[in-house]
């Protein structure tokens, strides 16, 4: 680098002298400190006597004489107090220098910009952080949906299948009743329902017919098994019962009836326990006095 | 009296400054205030049965290796590596860290501290990468500058083990 003249040299010594207060230590061999000078109490180093060892007095020099490079430099060490400094150490003249140039106002400046991006820095963190948390909900909640939807469609599926097995039961049933409502209206038979308490409830015409009662009667409950039979006396009645018991009907027997007017006859009777029920029984019964 | 210049490493915002000031002053602020240049703080703490200072030397925190000034490194007698639990990068920075900071000075003694332990459930370090440090020999302390947790003990191993270097 070419010379500088020196009004120049001058100018920059004035320069650093008015504003960045410079201070400084010279360092001997084993003789420890020999020389100091400039504002050292505006960096926190007083005290200071000949001969001492800085090394030990002044915390920032621990460790670092003798100095095992030609230079070095330590930019923006904190004084106290919000005052910084760039501490120089080389090497001239069998001692080390120790210089001191205050470096506050720069160092401030760059702790506010090293503030607003490490600030910024922590954010955009913060963000991919809370994004890869999204992520990964949206991914777990998506599976759930995955899962939740086939499970659905098995759900509905299986509901398809009972719903139409039910259609084919009630279309079954319907069909049965159909048929059994054609029998019982047909009258070619006597059909009637009656509870194990004695009640007859319901019964076709041709059973009124059998026992001379009308349907008005059977609407005003006058008909029931204790007055419309004979006591048994061959057990036929508790034979039929156990065999309902059993298998839910019993084989038809021969068994006399009383009629609304007193007179007996005798009707083949069979019954049967109605599905799903033990004291409702349906019976059926033919007039047996036109065969004989 | 014996003194030892401890080095505080790591990149930004892992909590070097406040576990400073826990373990130096037992104070601590949930602010974030960036470190520029280096602080140095002193602590007397017994170690080996003897009276030591401690310089702490809290370094402004590197965005990559390469940002760690070396000089600031010179004449220390161990460190500590900070790493953030919460921020995983944190501890791949710290790693780099050590290999540069050996590099400058030497084999001295040093721990790798996981710092914000209050904050434990956001953690989200790899657990097979700690297990393969403690494998390789790594003293790992977990702390926390908030509660004070670990903090002690850390500065405490690390004197000891500086004098028995």
């Amino acid at each position: 680098m070419a010379e500088l003249p020196t009004p120049i040299r001058d100018f920059i010594l004035e320069l650093t002298e008015d504003r960045r207060s410079p201070a400084y230590l010279l360092v001997g061999g084993a003789e420890g400190l020999t020389e100091w000078g400039g504002d050292l109490s505006s960096y926190g180093i007083s005290g200071l006597q000949p001969n001492m060892d800085v090394g030990e007095h002044i915390p920032f020099l621990q460790g670092l004489l003798p100095l095992e490079t030609r230079n070095l430099f330590l930019p923006h060490m904190s004084t106290g107090d919000g005052l910084y400094a760039d501490v120089y150490l080389f090497s001239r003249d069998g001692g080390t220098w120790v210089l001191l140039l205050d470096s506050s106002a720069d160092a401030s400046r760059r702790q506010r910009m090293q503030q607003k991006a490490n600030d910024l820095s922590l954010q955009v963190a913060d963000l991919e952080r809370e994004e890869e948390a999204l992520y990964e909900a949206q991914t777990i909640l998506e599976q759930r949906v995955r899962e939740r939807t086939v499970e659905l469609a098995d759900m509905n599926l299986q509901l398809r299948n009972e719903l139409a097995a039910r259609q084919r039961v009630e279309a079954a049933l319907r069909e049965s009743e159909s048929r059994f409502r054609r029998l019982s209206d047909s009258n070619m038979i006597g059909i009637m329902f009656w509870d194990l308490k004695g009640r007859i409830t319901q019964a076709n015409d041709a059973f009124l017919e059998m026992l001379r009662y009308t349907r008005a009667d059977l609407e005003a409950g006058q008909i029931n098994w204790e007055a419309a039979t004979v006591k048994d006396k061959s057990a036929l009645d508790e034979r039929a019962f156990a065999q309902m018991r059993d298998t839910g009907a019993c084989t038809p027997f021969e068994r006399e009836f009383i009629r609304k007017d007193g007179t007996r006859t005798t009707l083949l009777f069979g019954s049967a326990l109605l599905e799903g029920s033990q004291n409702k029984i349906v019976c059926f019964a033919i007039d047996l006095s036109s065969y004989k | 009296m014996i003194q030892k210049k401890i080095c505080m490493l790591g990149t930004f915002a892992v909590g070097k400054t406040s576990l400073v000031r826990r373990f130096v002053e037992s104070i601590y602020s949930d602010k974030y205030h960036t470190t520029v240049g280096v602080k140095i703080d002193k602590k007397l703490v017994q170690a080996a049965g003897q009276e030591l200072m401690l310089l702490l030397w809290d370094i402004e925190g590197a965005e990559t290796v390469n940002d760690l000034r070396k000089s600031y490194l010179r004449g220390a007698a161990g460190y500590l590596l900070v790493a953030d639990g919460t921020r995983q990068e944190t501890l791949y920075k710290a790693l780099e860290i050590q290999v540069r900071a050996q590099e400058t000075i030497g084999p001295v003694p040093y721990l790798l501290l996981i710092n914000k332990a209050d904050l434990i459930e956001q953690w989200s370090l790899d657990a097979r990468e700690m297990e393969a440090l403690a494998a390789k020999g790594w003293h790992v302390i977990e702390t926390s500058a908030k509660t004070g947790a670990g903090v002690e003990e850390a500065f405490l191993t690390l004197a000891r083990k500086m004098m028995e270097t």
